[in-house]
């Protein structure tokens, strides 16, 4: 009987996880979501690029690096649907969205610190992953998504013709 | 110092290569960090704690970077690329290397000094 009672518990713990998980992860990345849009359409005109050419630049003004980090973590609800997609293999679809959110993430605070220090062009946009987790070495590690994004701000040179092709 | 990931700095002739520069760290996540990202493993969303310890490796390592560059001489870094490895358990390394240069100023207008600061703003 004792036995019983104490699976039920267990298994109520591990739901009102799951419906945790699931309610505020869900709200959390939709707003998330949200945010993003709002902030990428505010600098819709700024240039990113990952040409290591830099285009339209310059000379004047010498660039200089910039990055952007942003890590995510995965909510209960997604740990565990990706656990039940492991037994039988395939495409992780619940974790796109983590991945997703990171690079976009990264990236914006990449262009505000070139906004910030008076650029208005960014080129040669890379991608790292970072294991902070340390998910990889310990099949216990939590699992997140670290994104860290680097690239060089620059000056674009004054309108030519050039540029009206660009916007 | 002018630092870039791209091979050229704009309006400026590179004149000598001066060789490989590099900066690195590993930084191990403390304990109460860990916590939180626990909790916030069920839930969701961003940790802060780690973005910022993402932040200060790379800071670290590019201040490296820059410092073998100094010791050289150079007047820029270029390509610069980051990598990371995870060495143990809750210990990640975070990688900075580029080519430290020197450069010569090209006569487009009035070429004015690198107003870069040494310091790399994050955020």
């Amino acid at each position: 009987m004792e036995g019983l009672i104490g699976i039920a518990i267990q298994i109520g713990i591990a739901a009102l996880l799951l419906g945790i998980g699931f309610g505020v992860g869900g709200v959390t990345e939709r707003r998330h979501f949200k945010k993003l849009n709002s902030r990428e359409f505010l600098y819709k005109g700024f240039l990113v690029t990952n040409l290591s050419k830099i285009p339209y630049a310059d000379p004047r003004s010498p660039g200089t690096l910039v990055t952007g980090e942003c890590v995510i973590a995965t909510d209960y609800f997604k740990s565990f649907v990706a656990k039940l997609k492991k037994i039988i293999g395939g495409e992780l679809r619940i974790y796109l969205s983590l991945m997703d959110r990171s690079r976009r993430e990264s990236i914006i605070r990449l262009i505000e610190s070139a906004q910030s220090q008076g650029f208005d062009a960014v080129c040669n946009v890379r991608f790292v992953s970072a294991d902070v987790g340390g998910s990889t070495s310990n099949r216990k590690g939590s699992t997140m998504v670290a994104i860290i994004a680097s690239g060089t701000a620059y000056k674009r040179a004054e309108l030519s013709e050039h540029q009206t092709m660009v916007s | 110092m002018i630092v870039v990931n791209t091979e050229l700095v704009p309006g400026r002739e590179v004149v000598q290569i001066l060789g490989l520069v590099q900066g690195n760290t590993v930084r191990a996540k403390n304990v109460g960090r860990d916590i939180a990202a626990g909790f916030k493993n069920m839930v969701g969303g961003e940790l802060k704690g780690y973005t910022q310890l993402l932040v200060e490796s790379r800071r670290q390592s590019v201040e490296r970077m820059i410092a073998q560059a100094n010791e050289l001489g150079a007047d820029a870094i270029v390509n610069v690329r980051f990598t990371t490895s995870a060495v143990t358990n809750g210990a990640a390394e975070l990688y900075a290397y580029g080519t430290a240069v020197k450069l010569m100023s090209m006569n487009v207008g009035t070429v004015q000094s690198a107003p870069i600061s040494d310091e790399i703003v994050g955020e």
